[in-house]
């Protein structure tokens, strides 16, 4: 699909582009959002809405500056005016070249469930650098339609799985750094 | 927990925030009033009552582990100069928790009460570390403020 906004520059239109699956340690990401929402304890992302902008190390074309552009039409205006960024950078990846991490969590009927999360090149046809830490549940992809009924049930289980996901998410960014190395230890006992 | 434990690490807190906050520790002895997020401590209820207020969407387990956190941490605030412990609250609408969280050079920690009733505590590091327990009320909430703060 062609890009039909006029103000987001030909460079950033995907066109014919493909994805490029692997990302670079050192490649920054930058990640829009609400300016109290930079304020700590960061623990307010959405797990339906994690999108970046990848900059394929190349800070002179694929600047911060991008991911303040408006890629939805229906919106009516250009520019985020009133957000801020966050830059990421890539520390360490895995042998496919992405961030990627596993939990995998046994509920008490004894159902063993695995969330997957890595980031994942999506690129939008205004937006090329767009970028997705996506989550699996069980090989499906989380997404809007499904959340309700994949990580977004409302019991204990997965609201703590949902906790988990978003300490590993706001350690990224409060680290300022992608490093798949890092493990979450676990205490029993306070 | 027994006088002589909690003794112990009141006074372990208060040589660690000597260390930290030694140049504002000097002036604390002649203060006559202390704060805790710009509210008294004299009566610790303002500041529960404010938390209630801004969070209205707490349930009975919310507010009955909210109450034991604030019992142990009474007890700390006999000891420990409250101006020092920073601890801030939150809320997040979405899953419904309440979040008290507090930094540190280390980084920040952080206790979420959700509405299962459960309390999380959640330690991310400047340098990427990164520690998590889940427990249900009956744990020992001054053992769990202790290592809330001491971080």
């Amino acid at each position: 699909m062609a890009c039909n906004l006029v103000y987001i520059p030909q460079y950033l239109h995907t066109d014919d582009k493909l994805p490029l699956s692997i990302f670079s340690v050192g490649e920054k990401l930058f990640y829009r959002c609400l300016p109290q929402n930079l304020e700590r304890p960061y623990d307010k992302i959405s797990l339906k809405d994690i999108s970046h902008n990848r900059n394929f190390s190349d800070d002179n074309i694929f600047g911060s500056d991008c991911v303040m552009y408006n890629t939805d039409a229906s919106k009516g205006f250009e520019k985020y005016e009133d957000f801020n960024f966050v830059t990421l950078c890539i520390k360490s990846l895995n042998d496919k070249e992405t961030y990627y991490k596993e939990l995998i969590k046994t509920n008490h009927e004894g159902e063993i469930f695995k969330v997957e999360m890595y980031l994942k090149h999506d690129p939008l046809p205004c937006m090329y650098p767009h970028s997705v830490f996506e989550i699996k549940l069980n090989d499906l992809i989380v997404t809007d339609d499904n959340y309700n009924q994949t990580i977004g049930r409302d019991n204990k289980f997965f609201s703590n799985i949902r906790s988990e996901i978003r300490q590993e998410l706001t350690s990224i960014i409060q680290t300022g750094e992608i490093d798949s190395s890092n493990e979450i230890i676990l205490i029993e006992e306070p | 927990m027994e006088n002589s434990l909690l003794t112990s690490f009141t006074n372990e807190l208060f040589l660690r925030q000597s260390e930290l906050f030694g140049n504002d520790y000097k002036y604390f002895e002649t203060q006559t009033i202390h704060t805790f997020n710009d509210l008294s401590v004299s009566n610790l209820e303002d500041w529960k009552n404010t938390i209630f207020q801004k969070n209205m969407f707490l349930n009975d387990h919310q507010i009955f582990n909210f109450q034991n956190f604030l019992f142990s941490l009474t007890k700390v605030l006999e000891t420990i100069n409250p101006d020092k412990l920073k601890i801030k609250n939150d809320s997040f609408l979405e899953e419904s928790e309440l979040i008290l969280w507090r930094e540190s050079s280390k980084g920040i920690s952080k206790l979420s009460f959700n509405k299962y009733g459960e309390i999380i505590y959640m330690f991310n590091g400047n340098d990427g570390k990164k520690v998590r327990g889940v427990f249900e009320s009956g744990v020992d909430f001054d053992m769990l403020l202790y290592r809330f703060l001491s971080f």
